[in-house]
């Protein structure tokens, strides 16, 4: 299968503001390690998802893909093109072709645009329909997005809608430009579990009709299985553990892996008191990144090559990576 | 031995042109040592029932009508001077947001030294003693007693606050989405520690969620609410196996669940309803599924169906 997003080493660090006498007082500069030198490719078609706790690195890996800010160092690669240093004007045509879906539809749509006018504006941008023609094709993309009668949603403002007709309204506006690729950042995070599966659905609807591939970013591993085709796990900046939905969820190699989908919540109480195998309750912050292994100073099999190596990231199945020096002795 | 009766509670919040019926004829009891799981989604009531209990629904909401019966008073009915006496005494709270709680410029354990002395018959030297105690129970260590707030973490925040909340050696303890801000690891270890408090001091405690999934790991019994009413109460095992209600059957269909091999997903069709504009009859009937004709016209009344009880007609 031909990949469509191929990154290459990717970092990201945000200096940590610093006080008027910090910067009198210390020479040294900190550095938020949010993404620390990640490489994967994304296959045309697929659903990659990449799942992780808060500040593992995740959003803004999906923010540099979508070119919103640039990388410290690393390339990018969309379909086969290097777009790591497209700048303004440069980057229009891949925003026709990459379209972003957010997990705060309230917070992503102009509060005094209309929701028709929010569909069709896209359009317009990008001079590919204007006038009665836009409207006509954002009448459509409203049906299609199950917001019917279309007539009644075009005129309404977001305050009139519920949480997920407005995630409906952002599914429309990111898909009315036909794109080839999606970023779709917790996008059913915030819609109550009842419709859930209505947005999962309505997202699947699309990549069939147009073919589309999606980065899929989530903390929610349970929703990650229903729709992932492949899943990186990310930890400190780092991706620990890559490979199959499947075996990421049913034989995880990675220790991190093991302890975040133990700790998972199953609506099953016949499965209570299941381990945590983890030590501590947080994850290190991103600015002191520990030595050799992020993870070493919360894993119950932590050794010394864990406190002075980095493992890298290797193959345990055919496709399936795994960044930890014991992944055979612990699986 | 029952801890707690909620007698057909209404709370509704009195707006310019309309009314909010957000809890509406609810009816629970609450037995000592007991965690009752609270579940619902957005605008079901559930956290304004939670509030309703201490008395501290914000204005314009009022109870205006309904009994909740504790230790031989009735907490609805009481003036705010004798509420005083049972909020954060006999009832304690938590938040989702612990940091709206704490206060950011003193320390922690003095934070806590102070709850045990504005409710117990103690010294300050037996206060920092018990204080230190209460950190370590909640899994804090005892010397991190002298950091700020803003030392913690999200997850040592929200143990600090239990600590606090547990300090006044209360009967019953409602924590209103007490880990839907943090991590799902320390969400967990949260979940083991409200089951050691249960254990340990004999607790109650009302965890409100909107994951049924949450719930499922530690209530006894759970207590769905659906538009302002309770829909289905029964124990977790039995709404797990045996759900009643479509709304309930629904929500167990939609619920995501990692450890099934079945990868169907559902979902109920069409939205919550606004609690200013109810529909006629079942407020669940637009949705549901087995909706006969009669649901748009006739609300259920409670009934006890194999130990749940069930607010359908279905099964009246």
């Amino acid at each position: 299968m031909s990949e469509i997003i191929r990154v290459e080493d990717l970092v990201k660090y945000f200096p940590v503001e610093r006080s008027f006498i910090e910067r009198l007082l210390t020479r040294e500069r900190k550095w938020v390690h949010a993404v620390d030198g990640i490489s994967f490719t994304i296959r045309k078609g697929e659903i990659f998802t990449i799942a992780g706790e808060t500040g593992c690195g995740k959003t803004t890996t999906g923010r540099l893909i979508l070119r919103l800010i640039d990388p410290t160092s690393g390339r990018i690669f969309f379909d086969n093109i290097e777009i790591t240093k497209l700048r303004g004007s440069q980057l229009r045509p891949l925003r026709r072709r990459i379209q972003p879906i957010f997990q705060d539809p309230y917070a992503s749509l102009n509060p005094r645009m209309k929701i028709g006018d929010a569909v069709k504006h896209p359009l317009e941008i990008h001079g590919i329909a204007e006038g009665k023609e836009a409207k006509e094709i954002a009448l459509d993309m409203l049906a299609k997005v199950g917001l019917v009668p279309p007539e009644r949603f075009y005129n309404t403002y977001p305050r009139d809608l519920s949480g997920g007709q407005r995630q409906r309204v952002a599914i429309a506006r990111a898909m009315i430009l036909k794109p080839e690729f999606i970023v779709a950042d917790e996008p059913v995070s915030m819609i109550d579990v009842s419709l859930k599966a209505s947005i999962l659905k309505l997202m699947l609807q699309f990549k069939e009709e147009l073919g589309l591939t999606y980065l899929f970013i989530t903390h929610e591993l349970a929703v990650a299985k229903y729709i992932s085709d492949r899943i990186a796990i990310m930890y400190l900046g780092k991706i620990v553990e890559l490979g199959p939905a499947r075996n990421i969820l049913t034989e995880p190699k990675h220790p991190y892996t093991k302890a975040l989908l133990a700790a998972v919540p199953v609506p099953n109480p016949e499965r209570r008191g299941r381990g945590i195998p983890i030590r501590g309750e947080v994850p290190p912050s991103p600015i002191e990144i520990p030595e050799g292994c992020r993870f070493n100073p919360r894993c119950p099999y932590a050794d010394e090559i864990c406190k002075k190596e980095e493992p890298k990231l290797q193959e345990v199945s055919p496709g399936h990576l795994a960044a930890c020096h014991f992944v055979e002795e612990i699986s | 031995m029952v801890l707690m009766e909620i007698q057909n509670l209404k709370t509704y919040y009195f707006l310019p042109d309309y009314v909010i019926k957000a809890v509406d004829g609810v009816s629970m009891k609450i037995e000592e040592g007991e965690i009752i799981g609270l579940v619902g989604e957005s605008g079901s009531g559930k956290s304004t029932l939670g509030l309703s209990i201490l008395k501290l629904v914000p204005p314009p909401g009022r109870i205006v009508d309904g009994h909740i019966f504790f230790e031989g008073l009735d907490l609805a009915t009481l003036g705010e001077e004798e509420i005083e006496k049972i909020r954060g005494a006999k009832i304690s709270m938590v938040f989702q947001d612990p940091l709206t709680s704490l206060d950011p410029l003193m320390r922690v354990g003095d934070q806590l030294v102070e709850t045990i002395l504005a409710h117990r018959n103690v010294s300050k030297e037996e206060a920092v003693e018990m204080a230190k105690e209460y950190l370590e129970m909640v899994g804090i260590p005892r010397d991190r007693f002298y950091d700020y707030p803003h030392q913690f973490s999200g997850g040592m925040r929200q143990r600090a606050m239990i600590a606090m909340a547990v300090s006044t050696q209360p009967k019953l303890l409602i924590a209103d989405e007490p880990t839907t801000a943090l991590d799902v690891i320390v969400q967990a270890q949260i979940m083991r520690l409200f089951e050691k408090l249960r254990d340990e001091l004999n607790l109650s405690i009302i965890l409100i969620t909107h994951d049924i999934s949450v719930a499922m790991e530690i209530a006894d019994k759970i207590g769905v609410m659906y538009a302002g009413q309770l829909v289905e109460f029964a124990s977790s095992y039995e709404i797990y196996k045996n759900p009643l209600h479509p709304y309930t059957k629904g929500l167990m269909e939609a619920v995501p669940n990692i450890e099934l091999e079945d990868m169907k997903l559902n979902y109920i069709p069409g939205n919550p309803p606004d609690l200013f504009n109810l529909p006629s009859g079942c407020r669940f009937h637009p949705r549901c599924s087995r909706a006969m004709e009669a649901c748009k016209s006739r609300e259920a009344k409670e009934t006890w169906v194999d130990n749940h009880m069930v607010r359908c007609l279905l099964y009246e």
